[in-house]
C-alpha cells in the first residue's frame, strides 16, 4: 500500500493550567491520503483545532505539551524533526488557514508583504517575481484588481477578503496539505459558501490535500471525502461522508445529525439538541465520555472508553459499546 | 499629517501658558525672598526694598485689586506675572536677579549639555532597555527573564542620588577609571560650536575631546538612564508578551518564518506602540531626574543651574529653565503621537 501523506498514531496533547491538567486530545490515529479531503467535526473544545496545531507544532509551549504520539508526514516525524527542518514544513508543505481572519493577518503590514513573506520564506524569488506572483495569487482566491490591493493593509480589508487573502497565503507554496482551521466560523453566511467554494475549486486545481475543521456538518457533507467526528479529545466516529450521514453509530454523531435544522421540517419545529454539556477536560471520566448526555448508557459505558472499531466493510470506525444496538434501531 | 502637526503645537500654547502660571505661583509661595537672598539676611531693610523694587518684586504677583477698585484697568494687569508674560511674548525671558545677565543667553549655553545627557542616557536606555524586554519575553520565565527582571526591578526602585553617589565612589574614587564631574578635563584643548561636546568634538576631529567627554558622560548618563532603562525593558517584555499571543503571530509561525522574524519583525512593530509611549513619559521624568544628576555630577546644564536658583529665588532662571523644559517634553510627546502613525498604518492624523 501506498504511503499516505499524513499518519497520525495515538498523539497525545495536554495544557498544564492553574485548574489542573487539561486533556484536550486523548490518543487520536487516523490516516490522510493525498488528495483526500478530511472534514474534522466536534463542537467546541473537542480538541480538533489542538490536534491541528500540535500537527505542525504550533500550539504554545507552556503550557501545551504533546505528551506522546507521532505525527508522520510522508513517513517523517514531526514530532522529533529539527526546528529548522519543521520550518521548511510550515507554510511550505504544509499550510495552514486560521478562524478568525481578522486578528489573523499582522495589521502593521500590508497583504502583499505578507504573501511575499511567505513566498521568499521557501522559495528563492526576487522581490519582483514574489510580487508578481503575490498578484497572481489575490486575483486566484478572487480579489479584483489584485495588484493595486497588494499595497492595502489588512484593515482596508472586508472579512471575507481578508480570508481569501489567508488563503492565497496558504496557496503561495503549493503545499500538498492545507489545514482550515473553522476558516468560515468567523464570516457571514453567504460568504461562507463563497469561501467553501473556493476551496474546493483550488482543491481540485491543486490536488492538494485538506483537512477541513468545523462545527458545521452541512459544510463538511459538501466538501470532505471523509470525516472525523471528535468529542473530548477523541475520535468517536470516523468514515467516508456518506456512512457517517447515512450509517451513523455513534450516539453522538447521531445528536450532531439532529441538530442540524432541515428545510423540509413543518415550521416551527424546535431544533433538537444534546442535552448536558460536554465533560471537564480536566477531570474526564473513568469510561466513554458522552456517558452523561448518552440515552443507550450501558454498565460498561461506564466502566472503560470503548476502542474504536470497524464496524462496516470500508474503513467506518466508532468508538461505542453499543453500536450494534444504534445500528438495529436504525435498521 | 503636517495639519495634525500644527493643530498640535497651536494646543500646546495654552499647555505652556499653564506652565508659566504654575511655576510662577509655586516659586512665588515657596517662603523666601530673592532680595534677601541675594543681600543676606543682615541686610538692611532700605537696601532689601530697592532690589525689590529693582526687579518689580513689590508689585502683585498676578493682578492688582487695588488698581481695579480705582479703575485702573492698565494697572490691574500691571503685574508681576503679565510684565513677564509681555517680556516672554517677545522673546525676553528677562535678567538673572543675581547675576543680572539676560536668562536667555545662559540658557542657550546651558541647553546643550542637558539635552546631550538627556538624549545620551535616553539611547542607553532604550538600547538596553528594548533589547532586554524582547529578549524576556522571548524566554519567558527562564533564568534569564526572572534576573532581568529581577534587575528591573531594582533599577525602578533606586533613588538617583544614592545610585549617582555611588557611581562616584566606585569608579571615580575607588577605581579610578572614570571622573567624578564636569563635561571636560581643563587640559583638554577644545572650543565648541554649539554645545554638545560629543557631536562638536566628532564633527571637528577633535578625538581626544571626544574620549574626554564621553568619559565625562559615562557615569552621569548611566545614573540617569537606569530608571527609564527598567521602565522600558518591563514595559517592553509585556507589550511583547501580549502581542505574542496574537493570532498573526501564529500565523507568522505557521508560513514558516524564522523565529527570530516572528520576534523581531511581526512582533515587535505590533508591541511598540505602548513602548513608545512609555519612552516619552520616561522622558519627562528623565528632565526632571537631570536635575538631581547635574547637582551631583557638576554636569553645567539647566538641572543644576535651576536647582541652584532655587536656592537663591533667583526667579527669572527657575522660569526660563522651567519654561524650556516643559517646551522639550511637549515637542518629545508630539514626536510620540506622530510616531504612532508611522508604527500602526491603521492611524491616521487628519
Amino acid at each position: 500500500m501506498e504511503q499516505p501523506l499524513l499518519e497520525i498514531k495515538d498523539l497525545r496533547v495536554t495544557f498544564h493550567t492553574d485548574d489542573g491538567t487539561v486533556h484536550a486530545v486523548n490518543g487520536v490515529s487516523y490516516k490522510l491520503e493525498k488528495g483526500e479531503v478530511l472534514g474534522i467535526v466536534g463542537e467546541s473544545g473537542c480538541g480538533k483545532s489542538v490536534h491541528a496545531l500540535s500537527i505542525m507544532r504550533l500550539i504554545s509551549i507552556p503550557p501545551g505539551r504533546i505528551d506522546s504520539g507521532e505525527v508522520l508526514f510522508y513517513g517523517k516525524d514531526l514530532l522529533k524533526l529539527e526546528f529548522e527542518e519543521l520550518r521548511q514544513v510550515r507554510g511550505g508543505q504544509i499550510a495552514m488557514v486560521f478562524q478568525d481572519p481578522m486578528t489573523s493577518l499582522n495589521p502593521a503590514y500590508t497583504v502583499g508583504f505578507q504573501i511575499m513573506e511567505a513566498l521568499t520564506v521557501h522559495k528563492k524569488l526576487d522581490q519582483n517575481q514574489a510580487r508578481d506572483r503575490s498578484a497572481e495569487l489575490l486575483s486566484l482566491v478572487g480579489i479584483p484588481d489584485a495588484r493595486r490591493r497588494l499595497d492595502d493593509y489588512p484593515h482596508q480589508f472586508s472579512g471575507g477578503m481578508r480570508q481569501r487573502a489567508m488563503i492565497a497565503m496558504a496557496l503561495s507554496c503549493e503545499p500538498s496539505l492545507l489545514i482550515a482551521d473553522e476558516p468560515t466560523t468567523a464570516l457571514d453566511v453567504t460568504i461562507q459558501a463563497q469561501i467553501v467554494d473556493l476551496v474546493k475549486r483550488l482543491q481540485r486545481d491543486y490536488g492538494m490535500a485538506v483537512m477541513w475543521i468545523t462545527h458545521d456538518l452541512g459544510v463538511v457533507a459538501e466538501l470532505a471525502h471523509k470525516i472525523n467526528v471528535m468529542y473530548a479529545g477523541y475520535i468517536i466516529e470516523r468514515g467516508h461522508v456518506k456512512d457517517i450521514f447515512k450509517r451513523t453509530r455513534h450516539p453522538y454523531t447521531l445528536g450532531l445529525l439532529g441538530s442540524l435544522p432541515r428545510l423540509d421540517e413543518a415550521p416551527g419545529t424546535k431544533l433538537v439538541s444534546i442535552p448536558g454539556l460536554p465533560p471537564d477536560l480536566v477531570a474526564l471520566p473513568k469510561g466513554c465520555p458522552f456517558v452523561a448526555r448518552c440515552t443507550y448508557v450501558t454498565d460498561s459505558c461506564l466502566e472503560s472508553m470503548p476502542p474504536l472499531e470497524n464496524v462496516g466493510d470500508r474503513d467506518h470506525l466508532v468508538a461505542c459499546w453499543n453500536w450494534a444496538a444504534i445500528a438495529e434501531g436504525a435498521a | 499629517m503636517a495639519r495634525y502637526v500644527i493643530r498640535r503645537l497651536i494646543a500646546t500654547i495654552p499647555t505652556i501658558l499653564g506652565v508659566t502660571i504654575v511655576v510662577f505661583m509655586f516659586l512665588r509661595l515657596i517662603p523666601g525672598d530673592p532680595a534677601i537672598a541675594m543681600l543676606g539676611e543682615h541686610a538692611t531693610e532700605e537696601n532689601v526694598s530697592r532690589v525689590r523694587e529693582q526687579f518689580g518684586l513689590n508689585r502683585p504677583t498676578f493682578l492688582d485689586r487695588e488698581a481695579l477698585k480705582q479703575g485702573d484697568f492698565k494697572g490691574f494687569i500691571n503685574t508681576q506675572y503679565f510684565i513677564y508674560l509681555g517680556r516672554l511674548l517677545r522673546g525676553d525671558l528677562g535678567d538673572s536677579i543675581h547675576r543680572r545677565i539676560p536668562v536667555a543667553a545662559t540658557l542657550m549655553q546651558r541647553f546643550p549639555a542637558t539635552m546631550e545627557l538627556a538624549f545620551f542616557s535616553m539611547f542607553v536606555a532604550i538600547i538596553i532597555g528594548v533589547p532586554v524586554g524582547i529578549i524576556s519575553a522571548a524566554r519567558r520565565n527562564s533564568i534569564l527573564d526572572s534576573t532581568t527582571m529581577v534587575g528591573s526591578l531594582i533599577g525602578v526602585s533606586m533613588p538617583i542620588f544614592w545610585l549617582g553617589v555611588m557611581l562616584i565612589m566606585l569608579f571615580a574614587v575607588i577605581l579610578q577609571w572614570l571622573p567624578a564631574g564636569g563635561r571636560l578635563s581643563s587640559s583638554v584643548e577644545f572650543t565648541p560650536t554649539t554645545n554638545f561636546y560629543l557631536i562638536d568634538s566628532l564633527l571637528t576631529f577633535n578625538i581626544p575631546a571626544f574620549v574626554d567627554s564621553f568619559q565625562h558622560i559615562i557615569l552621569p548618563a548611566i545614573a540617569l538612564a537606569t530608571i527609564p532603562m527598567a521602565v522600558t525593558a518591563r514595559m517592553t517584555r509585556s507589550s511583547m508578551l501580549d502581542v505574542m499571543q496574537e493570532d498573526y503571530v501564529r500565523t507568522a509561525r505557521a508560513k514558516g518564518v524564522t523565529e527570530r522574524l516572528v520576534l523581531y519583525r511581526h512582533a515587535l512593530k505590533n508591541a511598540f506602540l505602548p513602548i513608545i509611549t512609555i519612552i516619552g513619559l520616561q522622558f519627562g521624568l528623565l528632565l526632571a531626574g537631570a536635575v538631581l544628576t547635574e547637582t551631583i555630577f557638576s554636569w553645567p546644564g539647566i538641572g543644576k543651574w535651576v536647582y541652584d536658583s532655587i536656592l537663591a529665588r533667583d526667579y527669572p532662571i527657575v522660569q526660563g529653565g522651567t519654561l524650556l523644559i516643559a517646551l522639550i517634553f511637549v515637542l518629545i510627546n508630539l514626536l510620540v503621537d506622530v510616531s504612532y502613525a508611522y508604527l500602526d498604518p491603521r492611524i491616521h492624523y487628519d
